[in-house]
């Protein structure tokens, strides 16, 4: 699959962040302080208008101090009590109503869906658990935002302040009580969805009888059949039968089938390994360059997606995936085989045609890090860009002929191996990213997988729903939806957003594109030096600044987002679910907080 | 008197609304099956504006394009972004998904499908290594234009891209012989495409099915009355007998011979006929015939005899003047030899040559001045010389643009026996060595191939050394080479030149001179240089060596 950004280690990511950035506390601490020093100087100065400077000073005292105690005291059952309210409230609003819009899509989603794509299941995942994102994320929009306009509206907050509680715990108990009310739709749409793909991928093939081949071995006697399958649901798979007529439909559209004997005939069984969840183990990749330098990167071959960096054939130019914690615990053994199973993706670049439906051919070494000793190369045939899974043989021979056990030998005393590639054709090229080889480690439950990516979804879900809620404190209804709306957005286009405040995106700043929109004038051909250039470009270093400080607090969307695994197949990391519950936790108790205090400007709310 | 008056308006209101109902019916009362409709409806199906008219109405498309709520620009906006992105992150699954939901957004709009299925067969292949692979996304391509001929139904354009799409991609790629091979056997793919009656195994081949398209496209233009838009007529029009003569090569090229062969060429030779007779528009609006070209020459040939015959002498009166009016410098330069001249009298020779000039008007001008009762004529004759000149002029332009007289002499020659036997020759040469390994049969089959085509070339003298034929010929001879280089021969030795009898065809083609050393000693034997000019003897040379020999002798005595 591809992974464009490293999911760091959870405890890497919490205290310390990737190399040059920081980790999620210190930033989170460091926000919160600039949140703060902005909301006491804003407070301030209101207080000051109003009251004098004095007094001013005095209030925002006694606002803190008041604030800091009854968050510090906030009742559990004070706020199980306004979440329970919150629930009917949402209840009494027809919420079950996006229920019925989720059935709806499911039922015509057949009509937009084709099961004719190489990989059916990517495709149907990826739509199924998208639909539910973005309806969810919808439902927790209309909810959130318009709850407490509405009791402000209605005049209703009053019945609810009048009792004792407080302000933190109306912001919370919301918080708390809309998302149990969209944890609830999320699971049934969780386990319709589930039944929906398995439903709609589900399928089964006769054995195309003519097709039937007889296999023999080297001393001409019968060992099987070969064959394929008959044409359903777009596609049909090549079949291998033993004397006894069963065997297997070998992999086609990402899965395959068990074909058994039954009574007389051989009976292809439903699809086996349409949802997978691969447990892949990472390592770290680096090149050496065609005359045997290590380098961070391989070469560009002019594609404008710079994820993979290729290697040259037939020179020294090789990639090295350094792997830790190698054991022999990580050893597969059926009896057949035995060794450490791995898979790889290659691309492949051409530079000459080569021989039109041959392979490019490759090597694969291991090498102990430590001792530098080196396995004999094992050739293989690249799949372009498709999943290979194979093992790298236990018993191993290395450069000096002489025979070596890969974990005893190869592993280095701190527990590191590394596996080498290289592209053996001249001029042809093999191109890798860091996640292309990866140790495979038993595959997880696809269910369990399904239910983690759910998790993501559901963390999203509860950061609009806090930021609806907190927003809704002192907007009215419209507004606080749009400002909700322009955070999941932003939120979802990030990365973009803080590349147009860094000024890494052609086409500048919001005033500049602006500019070139209205001008006509394309992203890439600079801007004459004038005065309105001038002008535009010292406007834009302004918007910069803002959108910088902003981007601080944006959630990231789309890399909370873990369809991808999923659809890839691949097992969503741990780390990565620790890291989303954590922001989810930050932004939920950061925005509890901002609301308690938003709420108490409030008149009613004091 | 309110209530009343209330009413009155009331009862005006409900009468104007009944009257105006009448007008409304005759205008827009819906077509049915035993009625034509009202004028609205008759003018929608006689200008076949209707949604129907264009293709298939797919209910899909139409509930997602109102669920946009009219907001599919932007949709589309966002999906065609969304598609780009995944071509450039090579996901193919979810760019191939993106194209199918901007199709039903977009169905009508004949550019989208041009462009997603060129992409899909044409970009997204090629980024794939497998062969097998690259062909199915070929073949999605053009799973994808057939499905956006469905929606569009009579569109010339989509249904002469599908002709261009299975006959060019599968039988001109790099990999064609593996894309031929894998078009025909994919039963699946047979299957859909041809809507569950696949043609019979013979009929498979890419290039006959791309001009079973482009047949149709031609018949969407010739029988609805559709137009081509800003394609060249020429062009458009010559396709299917192009595929034809492409699917002949094809077949000799995997090495069917005989009368299947024969009977490929000459079904082309009558489709490249066919087209020759067809009346085209050409680029100014006028109606052509590309085999009309012999008819006009000679109409004109004939009208200019009526001119001549009432304008006798005139134009040599006109000449005559007009060279008395030359100036002396003019007169001296016209009489250097043109090979001579430098480049002041080239242009002075240039300006007398215009000046001497004389048009079928200036000579209607003369006649109407000396003979005014035969102006008339005179004009007349003169206007459709001129009209028929512009025809000539045409035809010969659009001639050229097909190539015409190659392509017909070519789908002539073909069928005959020399020509078959001499690609079945050359075909059974290389098989003898590539496969058998049998040098000698190999040469041998390959200069009896090589006898044949000198006849071919003989027998039909309008076929250019330096055309497709020769560059073909050329491939023969580089085989034949390398058959030659296994024996320790080459082309320059004695023996083989002198068997060889397709020199001036190896000469017109070796552009890359790839042959100059065989094609240098072949011309030295014939006494010429290498270049094959004739061995010059001019005298300048010889003055300079006598000068320098003089000198020398002078010691001697």
């Amino acid at each position: 699959m591809v992974l464009e950004n490293e999911i760091l280690p959870y405890l890497q990511w919490l205290w310390s962040g990737s190399p040059g950035s920081l980790g999620a506390v210190p930033r989170f601490f460091l926000i919160s302080l600039g949140l703060l020093l902005m909301g006491l100087m804003l407070g301030y100065i209101v207080a000051a208008a109003r009251h004098g400077m004095l007094r001013g000073g005095d209030i925002v005292y006694r606002t803190i101090t008041t604030g800091i105690r009854e968050l510090l005291e906030t009742s559990p059952r004070r706020v199980w009590a306004l979440a329970r309210l919150a629930m009917k409230e949402a209840w009494r609003r027809r919420v079950v109503v996006a229920l019925v819009i989720f059935l709806i899509i499911l039922v015509f989603a057949s009509w937009f869906l084709r099961t004719d794509h190489q990989d059916p299941a990517k495709l149907y995942i990826s739509f199924v658990l998208t639909a539910t994102t973005y309806l969810v994320l919808g439902i927790a929009l209309l909810l959130s935002a318009f709850s407490l306009p509405g009791d402000f509206k209605t005049k209703t907050i009053y019945t609810i302040v009048t009792k004792p509680v407080r302000a933190g715990e109306i912001v919370l108990g919301r918080t708390i009580g809309f998302t149990i009310v969209g944890t609830i739709l999320l699971a049934i749409m969780g386990i319709s969805s589930y039944i929906f793909v398995n439903r709609s991928l589900d399928h089964t093939h006769e054995i195309d009888i003519s097709s039937l081949k007889n296999v023999s071995d080297a001393n001409n006697e019968t060992i099987g059949q070969d064959g394929r399958t008959t044409l359903d649901a777009h596609h049909r798979h090549e079949v291998e039968l033993d004397n006894e007529g069963e065997g297997r439909a070998l992999s086609n559209y990402g899965h395959t089938h068990e074909i058994v004997k039954r009574g007389d005939r051989s009976v292809v069984l439903g699809a086996e390994g349409i949802m997978r969840a691969r447990v892949p183990k990472w390592g770290k990749l680096t090149f050496l360059d065609r005359q045997g330098v290590p380098k961070q990167r391989g070469i560009s071959v002019g594609s404008e997606w710079t994820y993979r960096s290729f290697v040259d054939g037939n020179t020294q130019a090789t990639a090295i995936w350094t792997f830790d914690n190698i054991n022999a615990s990580l050893n597969y053994d059926d009896g057949e085989q035995s060794g450490l199973p791995i898979g790889l993706i290659v691309r492949v670049f051409r530079t000459h045609k080569g021989i039109i439906g041959k392979a490019i051919t490759g090597s694969i070494q291991v090498r102990n890090p430590e001792s530098g000793l080196t396995s004999e190369v094992t050739p293989f045939s690249a799949l372009d860009a498709k999943i290979e899974e194979r093992l790298i043989p236990r018993k191993l021979t290395g450069t000096d002929d002489k025979q070596y056990d890969l974990y005893k030998d190869f592993v280095s005393s701190s527990g590191q191996l590394e596996v080498r590639i290289q592209c053996l054709e001249r001029g042809q090229y093999f191109g890798f990213a860091q996640p292309d080889l990866y140790l495979r480690l038993p595959d997880a439950s696809p269910l369990v997988n399904y239910l983690k990516v759910y998790l993501s979804i559901w963390v999203q879900m509860v950061i609009v729903i806090a930021i609806g809620v907190t927003a809704s404190t002192v907007l009215s209804g419209p507004v606080a939806m749009l400002f909700t709306v322009s955070f999941i957005v932003l939120g979802f286009f990030r990365p973009f957003f803080v590349g147009v405040a860094l000024g890494t995106e052609y086409g500048g700043g919001p005033v500049e594109s602006f500019y070139r929109l209205i001008t006509q004038k394309n992203i890439i051909t600079k801007l004459e030096e004038s005065l309105i250039a001038t002008l535009i470009q010292g406007a834009d270093t302004v918007f910069k600044g803002f959108m910088l400080t902003l981007a601080q607090v944006l959630p990231d969307f789309s890399a909370l987002s873990t369809i991808a695994f999923a659809a890839f197949g691949f097992d969503v990391p741990a780390d990565q679910v620790y890291q989303d519950l954590t922001m989810c936790l930050a932004y939920v108790i950061g925005l509890a907080v901002v609301g308690y205090f938003l709420l108490r400007t409030r008149e009613v709310a004091r | 008197m309110n209530e009343i008056s209330s009413l009155h308006r009331k009862m005006v209101y409900i009468l104007a609304l009944v009257v105006l109902l009448f007008p409304l019916y005759l205008l827009g009362a819906p077509a049915t099956i035993d009625d034509a409709g009202g004028s609205l409806a008759r003018l929608r199906k006689e200008n076949e504006l209707g949604q129907s008219d264009l293709g298939e109405i797919d209910p899909a498309s139409e509930t997602i394009r109102m669920a946009t709520l009219g907001l599919r620009g932007i949709a589309v906006s966002m999906l065609w972004s969304k598609a780009n992105e995944f071509k450039k992150k090579e996901d193919w699954t979810n760019f191939r998904a993106t194209l199918e939901q901007l199709a039903k957004l977009q169905p009508y709009f004949i550019s989208f499908w041009k462009y997603q299925a060129w992409n899909l067969t044409y970009n997204v292949s090629v980024e794939l290594d497998d062969v097998r692979d690259r062909f199915s996304y070929v073949i999605r391509g053009i799973h994808f234009l057939k499905e956006g001929t469905k929606y569009n139904r009579d569109n010339p354009h989509l249904l002469s891209e599908l002709g261009w799409f299975v006959g060019n991609k599968i039988g001109r790629a790099d990999e064609h012989v593996e894309y031929r091979r894998m078009f025909k056997a994919d039963e699946d793919f047979q299957k859909s495409f041809h809507d569950g009656n696949p043609p019979p195994l013979e009929q498979r081949d890419n290039w006959l099915v791309s001009r079973r398209e482009y047949e149709e496209s031609i018949s969407v233009v010739d029988d609805k009355k559709k137009s081509i838009g800003q394609k060249n007529p020429t062009t458009f029009f010559a396709a299917p007998a192009m595929s034809q003569i492409n699917y002949s090569e094809a077949i000799e090229k995997e090495g069917i011979f005989g009368e299947k062969a024969r009977s490929a060429w000459r079904s082309a030779s009558n489709l490249w006929r066919d087209y020759g007779s067809r009346e085209m528009r050409s680029s100014r609006g006028t109606m052509i015939r590309l085999n009309d070209l012999n008819r006009w020459e000679l109409e004109k040939k004939k009208l200019q005899t009526e001119f001549d015959a009432i304008s006798t002498g005139i134009r040599a009166d006109l000449v005559d003047e007009r060279q008395a009016k030359l100036s002396q410098e003019m007169l001296k330069a016209v009489a250097v030899p043109q090979s001579l001249r430098n480049e002041q009298q080239q242009n002075l020779a240039n300006e007398a040559d215009t000046a001497l000039f004389v048009s079928f008007d200036d000579i209607a001008e003369r006649v109407a001045e000396k003979y005014p009762d035969k102006a008339g004529q005179a004009n007349k004759l003169t206007n459709r010389i001129k009209e028929i000149d512009d025809r000539i002029f045409l035809i010969n332009n659009n001639r050229q643009v097909a190539n015409f007289e190659y392509w017909q002499t070519r789908t002539d020659f073909e069928q005959t026996a020399d020509a078959l036997r001499a690609r079945e020759l050359a075909y059974a040469a290389n098989q003898a060595f590539k496969e058998d390994a049998d040098l000698l049969q190999a040469r041998r089959l390959f200069e009896e191939s090589f006898d044949l085509w000198a006849k071919v070339f003989k027998a039909y003298p309008s076929l250019p050394n330096d055309s497709t034929t020769g560059s073909d010929i050329v491939e023969y001879v580089d085989e034949y080479s390398d058959v030659l280089q296994q024996l320790d021969l080459s082309l320059a030795d004695e023996e083989v030149d002198q068997k060889f009898p397709l020199w001036d065809i190896l000469i017109a083609n070796d552009g890359e001179r790839k042959y100059f050393d065989q094609i240098a000693t072949h011309n030295q034997r014939l006494g010429l240089s290498a270049e094959g000019n004739p061995l010059s003897t001019a005298p300048a040379p010889q003055e300079d060596s006598t000068e320098e020999e003089a000198p020398a002798e002078e010691p001697q005595q």
